[in-house]
């Protein structure tokens, strides 16, 4: 079952990779073989250029997003004890709720005539701003939503991290004289060095994943500005009918997501022996 | 001391409020009428409250244009998906998890592996393949979908947390003369029943909130689930947010009913699933 519904189809997306394959063509021309030339289409493509660049620095602001705030969210929470079971509800939420649910609220929150943001932003005598509909802002604030979105997952498992941390090892620090800011470095941060490299790579893995939340938000608009290579693929095929090209698409989006998680596993490896 | 301590809680409940305040934002909008949502400035507490939402987003009031219909569908395909994905898993986590056979690390990885497959991958040679099958447009299309990209993640768990129950339990049971099948049935499942809720659960969720092969492979009524529903609500020309507002809250209910009842088990779960390796 597993075979036949994932295993099967990924071969025969490389396939079809490799061969012309559009709704346009009359059924008997479809799926001739042209080898690589679906890749190399790409390559000098210009919107797929900008779908690269778009996938990149969205990988780069959410996932860099997530682990600062993350990490200093899970370092304050250590220190409450009260509160904290509710704390782990709340985290859940964003998390469990639907991604489309999550861009629905924040189309509205963030609506350029009727949105909440730019109330807040007008009261405070700011300019405001069409958040969703300017290119310039649109990626960034696709990805502050994605942000809101993980950010409380990655402080939880930062924070089921710090507790495995042996108390001693913090006294032990204090009588050597080491500043917490010290103690962060020298005691937390190599002790956590494995939660951190799981944590990069679940995020990192999510963004190849990225597809409801953009969806609903902007499309891929506007001008492609929130274009990931996702939403490409999904459009090439489902409103272009370029079945061929959008299995390149999808092959380079599957090489570029196991090339980045075989080269985080081989951190884990060399570095830690834990996992 | 004090100060910091003082600190700490401000910004934890700044964060609270940042994480709660769209959801409790929607939460209000849905009481309020049409014309109220776009007012500017916005009013915080419903003018005049009202359950029409509701009711339109159920379909009591005009039919068709609610979700309903997409609730029962998504409630369909996620129950029968989730039973076969745990009927299935049981089985293969139990038996990947405690027979020691060469290939079983290599399975254990490629389950792991597959999981982690980007779905974008995967959608075209699905959605090729159901149409020359003639599976287009079928709830059955999308639960065998569902089903298969949920086992890997389920197997894998679920033998993790197999693992977890003492053999020697499992030695007693065999002295006493307790098939294989029976060992699993009477001692290792009643022993980690709540594992086997949280993958369920966990499960169900996924299959609930999905939505890429939901959009690809339904296209009527009669199998469209309420996050394609939902999504179909928001246009460039004329956002119904009132209704839309209603059955997003409607959409959500069971996933908050589970995280409150659940919370500490799914973190446990989720962190599970991603910290042995």
């Amino acid at each position: 079952m597993v075979a036949g519904v994932l295993i099967f189809p990924s071969l025969f997306n490389f396939n079809l990779a490799i061969r012309s394959w559009s709704w346009f063509d009359p059924p008997s021309q479809r799926g001739h073989f042209v080898g690589l030339s679906n890749f190399s289409y790409l390559l000098s493509n210009t919107r797929f250029q900008n779908s690269i660049f778009v996938t990149s620095a969205f990988m780069t602001i959410t996932v860099s997003g997530e682990f600062f705030l993350g990490l200093c969210l899970g370092v304050l929470l250590n220190e409450v004890v009260v509160g904290r079971r509710f704390f782990r509800t709340v985290s859940l939420i964003p998390m469990m709720i639907a991604a489309i649910i999550v861009g629905l609220q924040w189309t509205y929150l963030l609506s350029s005539s009727f949105g909440v943001i730019n109330h807040i932003f007008s009261k405070l005598l700011m300019p405001t701003y069409g958040w969703l509909s300017e290119p310039r802002l649109a990626l960034l604030s696709v990805a502050a939503v994605d942000i809101w979105t993980y950010t409380p997952f990655v402080a939880l498992i930062i924070l089921g991290g710090l507790q495995t941390i042996p108390q001693e090892l913090y006294e032990v620090a204090q009588l050597d004289g080491a500043s917490s800011f010290q103690q962060f470095i020298n005691v937390t941060v190599p002790f956590l060095k494995p939660t951190f490299i799981l944590v990069l790579l679940i995020r990192i893995i999510n963004v190849f994943k990225t597809f409801d939340l953009i969806y609903i938000l902007t499309g891929e608009g506007p001008a492609g500005s929130t274009e990931i290579l996702g939403l490409y693929a999904y459009r090439m095929a489902f409103s272009q009918g370029e079945f061929g090209i959008a299995a390149a698409v999808a092959i380079i989006t599957l090489l570029m997501a196991v090339a980045i998680g075989i080269f985080l596993l081989n951190i884990i490896k060399t570095e830690v022996k834990v996992i | 001391m004090r100060l910091k301590g003082f600190l700490v809680r401000f910004f934890l409940i700044m964060f609270f409020m940042w994480i709660l305040f769209p959801y409790l934002w929607m939460l209000i909008s849905s009481f309020k009428f049409q014309n109220e949502i776009f007012r500017m400035p916005p009013t915080f507490l419903p003018s005049k409250p009202t359950l029409q939402n509701y009711g339109q987003a159920l379909d009591m009031i005009e039919p068709i244009s609610g979700i309903s219909r997409g609730l029962r569908n998504s409630t369909i395909v996620a129950i029968i998906s989730t039973t076969i994905v745990l009927l299935l898993s049981i089985f293969a986590g139990y038996g990947l998890g405690r027979t020691k056979f060469f290939l079983r690390r290599p399975l254990l990885m490629s389950m792991l592996f597959l999981g982690t497959l980007p779905a974008i991958v995967l959608v075209l040679p699905i959605y090729l393949l159901m149409q020359s099958a003639n599976f287009l447009d079928k709830k059955s299309s999308l639960i065998i979908v569902y089903t298969a990209f949920n086992l890997p993640f389920a197997v894998w768990l679920l033998s993790v947390l197999f693992q977890s129950v003492p053999y020697e339990i499992e030695e007693a049971g065999t002295i006493d003369g307790c098939t294989k099948l029976g060992l699993l049935l009477r001692i290792v499942l009643p022993l980690s029943l709540p594992a086997v809720v949280i993958v369920g659960v966990i499960v169900f969720l996924n299959c609930w909130n999905e939505f890429l092969f939901a959009l690809i492979l339904g296209s009527s009524p009669a199998v469209k689930t309420a996050p394609v529903l939902l999504s179909e609500m928001k246009s460039i020309h004329y956002t119904r947010w009132s209704v839309m507002t209603a059955g997003a809250v409607l959409q959500t209910l069971p996933p908050l009913i589970i995280v409150l009842i659940l919370q500490k088990f799914i973190v446990r779960g989720l962190t599970l699933g991603a910290v042995r390796g």
